[in-house]
């Protein structure tokens, strides 16, 4: 295991190098995880998962949270700012966070996903989406009659 | 078991992104071209559309309820399947009992096809007994498919017998949240039982004995968090022998005396009876961090008129009358100035409070400090809160 006194270069699939210094990393349980598993005598850790697009992101919020004396209300309005990405983004972030095994940032995604989703009409979300709508439409009449009482 | 699958996707989808350029490379077409036909976890990336893979669908219908998350089953297949093999059901049978059909069927399907339940949540105000044995029915199916968190809801005045100890035998059970029930009617013959999953335990508006309660604590010794909110029929709640209890919230009735010994206890709220005493007895918690307290009285068994404290907590929320709160304040105040002080006397007192602040809800909600300095009893008003910050 090498030591987390150093910086800690991550390398995604495209050969993006992201530099982490100690008071980011050691905040992160993940990042020890992987120091842990990964038997190496650099400091590189490659990230076969990830973009370099993606982890740019990632690091962004990685480094907001974990700022010093940064007010909760100042994390609100970054986490408001970050999640204005598409829906392919968010769901690239979402596959990174969960390969880096980052429980508050699936969550702000999904929370991110559910706000984008709830309340609104059954076309819009498909629309939004980009949802196709396989059913034929007796299949979708089916479903509908099976589970009217959640349309009541 | 959610770790593995969450890795095997991941694996399945580098294995596929290797497969694509492979393919790409070899046949010499635009990599989008393949994508297409890939199943609907991989992500579609640039000009096609989104889709939602049925993993992340699975997580967001976890924050839903379950009609919400029954309507979105009209999106598409993929919305379906997740939507059938949504493991948190929440159920309300209404006055008329109408949709215990609807209900059965849905638990019919759970038990046939041995879908994992996680949360199962039943609500039943239906006021006939038809359904009775439905909900006998569904508790068994709920447990056999591996419930971990269960709530279950009805009037006072339901004359249903919740099987109790049938439930508590369950060994994957982790939260048991019960309101309204009636469980004097339960049988304490097959009392003994040991649910050491258990965490939460958690009892409102149920009637019980003291007995019963007992027997249902020591069924789950292991609980975290115990709520017992205006249970009828206890004169003594009693909360000995919990060795890993954290958290206690007591919303007490009239005449209820309360003991609490617990040495690994973290947080209390305890709401007392206007114009009673708080019959509150409470021994042994050194590891208090913070109080919620609402109540005439200040319990002597907390703080008495020796300034003995019978704990440190850093946090402490107090709702009383004025008059209690003021004097409260200012034996903070002596006490601060105790031991800001080099004599003798202060050294003797073994509770040293090093800091004190006072913080109360403005009229736009939020804390406000309360300077020490102000006339506290000319400010305060009745029933108001305070928020304290102690030191030690």
């Amino acid at each position: 295991m090498m030591s987390l006194g150093k910086l800690i270069t991550l390398k995604t699939n495209d050969n993006e190098e992201f530099k982490l210094d100690k008071t980011v990393a050691v905040k992160l349980e993940i990042i020890k995880n992987i120091v842990q598993d990964v038997d190496c005598t650099s400091n590189v850790i490659p990230l076969p998962n990830i973009d370099g697009k993606t982890m740019t992101k990632v690091v962004k919020y990685w480094k907001k949270h974990s700022e010093e004396g940064v007010t909760e209300v100042q994390l609100k309005n970054f986490d408001q700012d970050f999640l204005k990405m598409s829906h392919s983004e968010l769901h690239d972030v979402h596959l990174a966070a969960k390969y880096l095994d980052d429980n508050q940032l699936k969550e702000v995604i999904i929370q991110e996903f559910l706000d984008r989703i709830k309340g609104k009409p059954i076309e819009e979300i498909r629309e939004v989406f980009g949802i196709v709508n396989d059913y034929t439409p007796e299949e979708e009449e089916e479903v509908r009659r099976e589970n009217a009482w959640a349309f009541e | 078991m959610f770790e593995s699958t969450e890795r095997l996707e991941w694996e399945v989808e580098k294995r596929d992104k290797e497969l694509i350029t492979e393919f790409s490379s070899s046949t010499e077409v635009e990599e989008q071209v393949p994508k297409v036909c890939m199943n609907n976890c991989m992500t579609i990336r640039r000009e096609t559309a989104d889709i939602l893979p049925e993993c992340v669908i699975r997580k967001i219908l976890c924050f839903l309820s379950f009609k919400e998350a029954a309507q979105l089953s009209i999106l598409s297949k993929t919305w379906l399947q997740a939507w059938l093999t949504h493991p948190n059901l929440d159920v309300i049978v209404d006055y008329y009992g109408n949709n215990l059909d609807i209900v059965d069927n849905i638990m019919k399907r759970y038990r046939d096809g041995i879908i994992p339940i996680e949360k199962y949540e039943l609500s039943y105000f239906d006021s006939s007994s038809q359904g009775f044995p439905l909900i006998d029915k569904w508790f068994d199916i709920a447990l056999q498919n591996g419930v971990k968190d269960l709530t279950f809801n009805v009037p006072k005045y339901s004359s249903y017998r919740l099987p109790i100890f049938k439930i508590l035998a369950t060994k994957s059970l982790r939260e048991l949240v019960m309101w309204g029930c009636h469980l004097k009617r339960a049988s304490l013959s097959s009392g003994v039982v040991n649910c050491n999953s258990l965490r939460l335990l958690s009892l409102s508006s149920v009637t019980l004995s003291e007995k019963m309660l007992q027997t249902l604590l020591n069924s789950c010794p292991l609980i975290v968090s115990f709520v017992c909110d205006y249970c009828d029929g206890l004169e003594k709640i009693e909360l000995v022998n919990l060795q890993n209890i954290k958290s206690i919230s007591i919303w007490k009735g009239r005449k209820q005396r309360v003991k609490i010994q617990a040495p690994t206890l973290e947080h209390l709220s305890y709401f007392s009876v206007p114009k009673e005493s708080s019959m509150l007895d409470m021994l042994d918690v050194p590891n208090l961090v913070s109080l919620e307290y609402k109540g005439d009285q200040i319990p002597e068994t907390f703080v008495d008129a020796n300034f003995q404290w019978s704990c440190y907590p850093k946090r402490l929320i107090l709702e009383s009358t004025s008059k209690t709160i003021a004097s409260f304040m200012d034996r903070l105040m002596y006490m601060k100035s105790l031991s800001h002080s080099t004599t003798n006397e202060s050294k003797s007192l073994h509770s040293q409070l090093k800091e004190v602040k006072v913080y109360k809800l403005d009229s736009s909600w939020q804390l406000v400090e309360f300077r020490s300095e102000e006339r506290a009893t000319r400010i305060l008003k009745e029933g108001e809160k305070f928020y304290f910050m102690l030191e030690w």
